[in-house]
């Protein structure tokens, strides 16, 4: 039997109310929204935030050896290595080490293939800049942006 | 005569490329006479990367990450099918609990890809509330994600051989609150949703026959809305679902209420997917060694898995170096979009948007 449209007007009013209802228990349900800038979420400790490298806390010095497959793997070419091998040795220094915050896509895949785990992902998340060359980090270098 | 015919001329709309609910960029013609559609003609490539031609150009890992792009609500869904594929190349068979973990991920992300749809359906459809509490059951899922993974949507958790990472305790605490919270969210959600309103709006509208389903190769809650059995977690199980008990919910006359309820009962299934897997879950190791340097063997290697939308295929050619030879998704949004044309014509302006959101399309994975 079909309802006719007086019927079908009662039963809406109906589950209306009865949604009201519902939703007013709710209304007195702690927020699950945070206010933002003053408020901060706890980021997980495996967050992967913006690119940096680490530091040898016995040498003081950066960990990289400069191998460059960090550089190689990124997917989004973010990674730009300068390497010098200086007179007399074989082996390549470090010298410049820029991540393109602008390109990176926080994967995680130069973290997963350095050999001597030198370079890590921090939790910071606000990296927005107002001019885009900014992005561009040089993270060899202490005091220099390196986030 | 001849100037009623004058008024009633047909009238074309374009809806999209930018229409709120068409979820991307989408468009679709629509040629209306009065409020009526008479025919439809969608319209692809506003959204074409030409990703299958960028794999060609990177390593197998590279690729990895680029997985998560395509539906980015089940990101992790895809992930499992590449990895599937590469594993069944390399001939890698990943840890007991590698599998569980997947499994646990991979439902959760079903359980977040339905949330998103409900949400969007019902905001198409003009209710906001329902909307706000299913995001927030997403939000304490994204949560979990970002606590294992490090990331919300772009999560690049599973690899070759296994996990990145193991599941924290942190997590198990999660995501036992979570599965205390979900029933009872779910019995609220559809309790508010089931209105008189809503349902004179969905039901009996935008019917799929079974022939259909099968001539236009639809797959997912699409297909299994119209009461046929297409699911890959049962009739071709992968991974260890033929371990695990649960029922795949099947609609009986193949409109958009039936599609909903599918939809809707599946999230309960996933959790009890979930529920049980937690309780299997062995101890042991996470990942199964893979090697540094990925090279497949010559051939050609495919596997799918159940992704929330659908069939999800991934086809790989390899001619034995580091980078794919080809590369090809068999997705489930394009084959369950090309229904459209078909669903539309004879139907008013309004139900469109009600049409279009049942089939659940994700446009970066169509165009790709
Ligand atoms: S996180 Fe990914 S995109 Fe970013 S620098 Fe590392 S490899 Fe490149
Ligand atoms: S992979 Fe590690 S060691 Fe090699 S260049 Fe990158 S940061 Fe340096």
């Amino acid at each position: 039997m079909k309802a006719s449209y007086f019927e079908k007007v009662g039963i809406g009013i109906k589950t209306v109310v009865k949604g009201m209802a519902k939703s007013l228990t709710y209304f007195f349900k702690k927020p699950v929204t945070l206010q933002y800038p003053h408020v901060r979420k706890k980021i997980a400790e495996r967050y992967r935030g913006s690119i940096r490298l680490k530091i040898d806390p016995e040498t003081g010095k950066f960990k990289c050896i400069a191998c460059t497959n960090c550089e190689k793997i990124c997917p989004a070419f973010a990674i730009t290595l300068k390497t010098e091998t200086p007179e007399g040795s074989k082996k390549k220094e470090l010298k410049e080490f820029y991540v393109d915050l602008g390109r990176c896509i926080y994967c995680g895949l130069c973290v997963d293939s350095c050999p001597v785990d030198a370079i890590e992902h921090s939790n910071v998340y606000e990296v927005a800049e107002r001019i885009k060359d900014n992005l561009i980090l040089r993270l060899d270098k202490i005091g220099e942006k390196n986030v | 005569m001849e100037e009623i015919k004058d008024i009633r001329q047909d009238f074309y709309v374009n809806m999209g490329p930018q229409h709120p609910s068409t979820h991307g960029v989408l468009r679709i013609v629509l040629r209306l006479e009065g409020e009526r559609v008479v025919s439809s003609e969608t319209v692809l490539g506003y959204a074409h990367r030409g990703v299958e031609k960028m794999a060609e150009s990177k390593t197998y890992v590279q690729m990895m990450p680029v997985m998560d792009r395509f539906d980015y609500v089940s990101s992790m869904l895809y992930e499992w099918a590449y990895v599937g594929a590469m594993e069944r190349a390399l001939g890698i068979v990943p840890p007991e609990r590698a599998e569980f973990i997947r499994v646990i991920m991979g439902e959760l992300n079903r359980m977040a890809s339905h949330f998103v749809w409900v949400g969007a359906f019902l905001l198409d459809l003009g209710a906001f509330t329902p909307f706000l509490w299913v995001f927030d059951a997403r939000e304490k899922i994204m949560d979990m994600f970002e606590e294992v993974t490090g990331q919300r949507m772009t999560n690049n958790y599973f690899k070759i051989g296994g996990v990145h990472d193991d599941i924290t305790p942190e997590f198990l605490k999660m995501l036992d609150d979570y599965l205390k919270m979900i029933y009872q969210r779910m019995a609220d959600v559809e309790e508010l949703i089931e209105s008189i309103v809503f349902l004179e709006r969905v039901k009996d509208l935008g019917f799929i026959s079974k022939e259909e389903v099968q001539s236009y190769g639809l797959t997912g809650p699409v297909a299994r809305g119209s009461g046929v059995m297409i699911d890959t977690r049962k009739t071709e199980p992968y991974s260890v679902y033929d371990r695990l008990n649960f029922e795949i919910p099947l609609g009986t006359k193949g409109d958009c209420y039936d599609r909903y309820r599918v939809r809707m009962k599946e999230i309960i299934q996933s959790a009890k997917i979930v529920e049980q897997a937690l309780g299997m879950l062995p101890e042991g190791p996470y990942a199964e060694k893979a090697p540094k340097v990925v090279k497949l063997p010559e051939g050609e290697y495919y596997f799918a898995v159940e992704s929330a939308r659908g069939l999800l295929g991934v086809y790989l050619l390899s001619d034995g170096s580091t980078k794919p030879y080809r590369f090809k998704l068999r997705v489930p949004s394009f084959a369950n979009l090309s229904i459209i044309d078909k669903l539309l014509p004879g139907n008013k302006i309004s139900d469109v948007v009600a049409i279009l959101g049942s089939i659940d399309i994700v446009v970066p994975e169509i165009d790709r």
